[in-house]
């Protein structure tokens, strides 16, 4: 199953590797999404609008 | 053009003498008489010319229905004429627009007339002109009218203004918690609609102005992190490493289901991703897809309130998965939901 995960840093420009990584760890801790506003709904086309609330 | 000018002169200057005398009424009523005569002799010329200086005097003298009137009547001189886009009439469309009371009836219809001319007579644009959308997108910003400010810089390719409007859009109306995820939005809509170049000066200019992101790139926020390495991603178009990415970032992703969408497009506008197959596949596809079109299809778009249902701004998006687990090709559409999964980025 982990066959992939040694595999794509291969993939990528090296440079990329350490600010993924610490992304990654990063996005270990994220706490969710909390609902969203008004104003950043209202950037998304009507159907989907409603689709969120 | 000299003649041109001082036949429209004659005219405007006996309606002028009629509008100082306060006969507003007669002023533009003799505004419509000649412009059916011009438009008779297919004079399409003179009856802008006059049609766009009526308007304004008409609105000058605060009689704003008038001037509405007229203003659209110009717009049908351009659509009959079949006008090419050129910066003086951008200017005079966006100069009536902004005389408009924004109030006014004719206001909305006046700027969908706009855009669908520029759309006619350029097929390259078929959205709209972004000159266009970006002059509305301006005018919008200043009576701080931001949602529409919003849709028309989507539509332009105006990078700076989109930033500096999502900066002060996102700062007075926007959560802490949103403060990448409004640029995310933009850019991934930009990219939906292949203005590749817009998006990455609209990103560079709001993560450089927006006073809570700290310098970078790298930022100390994994969805900007996303974004950024997605732009450079697009430049070598390969797959792999827009794979590699979405996988990467899936928990960032996750946070608006919208970017999956998104960004499913994105892959096979940039990254030759396939198109999902038409046929259904499974029985989960299949029951999941149902879902989906009971939740899309009702009512149209007619609780869109802020005037978001240009059919210019409709793109056909669908939904081949990347995203979802790599293994499992895409859920696929049926019928229906294919003619339903079109999505307007607006």
């Amino acid at each position: 199953r982990n066959g992939n995960s040694d595999n794509w840093q291969s993939v990528i420009p090296q440079e990329w590797i350490p600010v993924i990584n610490q992304d990654v760890a990063r996005q270990r801790d994220q706490r969710p999404q909390p609902p969203l506003s008004d104003a950043y709904l209202q950037g998304l086309p009507a159907k989907r609008r409603r689709m969120m609330t | 053009m000299a003649a041109v000018s001082r036949g429209v002169d004659r005219v405007l200057a006996k309606c002028e003498a009629c509008i100082i005398a306060g006969n507003y009424y007669e002023a533009h009523q003799m505004f419509r008489t000649v412009y059916f005569r011009y438009s008779g002799q297919q004079k399409f010329a003179e009856a802008a010319d006059l049609l766009y200086r009526g308007a304004l005097i008409l609105m000058q003298h605060n009689q704003h229905s008038s001037g509405a009137d007229l203003s659209l009547l110009f717009l049908d001189v351009l659509n009959k004429s079949k006008s090419s886009v050129t910066d003086n009439i951008i200017g005079q469309i966006s100069e009536l627009f902004e005389k408009m009371d924004p109030e006014c009836p004719e206001r909305y219809p006046f700027l969908t007339k706009a855009i669908t001319w520029s759309s006619k007579v350029n097929k390259q644009h078929k959205r709209g002109h972004p000159d266009l959308h970006q002059r509305f997108g301006v005018i919008f910003k200043q009576e701080r009218n931001y949602l529409q400010a919003r849709y028309h810089y989507i539509h332009s390719s105006d990078g700076e203004g989109c930033a500096k409007l999502l900066v002060e859009f996102h700062t007075n109306h926007g959560y802490s918690s949103e403060v990448d995820m409004f640029i995310t939005q933009a850019v991934l809509q930009y990219l939906c609609l292949q203005n590749k170049t817009t998006a990455s000066l609209c990103f560079e200019i709001y993560t450089q102005k927006h006073p809570a992101i700290d310098k970078g790139p790298p930022f100390g926020m994994p969805l900007l992190n996303f974004i950024w390495l997605l732009l450079i991603a697009l430049e070598g178009g390969k797959l792999a490493v827009f794979t590699v990415l979405c996988e990467k970032y899936q928990v960032s992703i996750n946070r608006d289901p919208n970017y999956r969408e998104y960004l499913d497009q994105i892959g096979q506008l940039f990254f030759g991703v396939p198109p999902p197959q038409k046929t259904p596949q499974g029985l989960f596809g299949n029951l999941l897809q149902n879902v989906l079109v009971d939740v899309d299809s009702d009512e149209e778009e007619s609780m869109s309130g802020a005037s978001f249902s240009h059919p210019q701004s409709r793109i056909g998006a669908s939904g081949s998965n990347v995203l979802n687990n790599s293994t499992a090709s895409s859920p696929s559409s049926s019928k229906s939901r294919k003619s339903e999964s079109n999505f307007e980025v607006d």
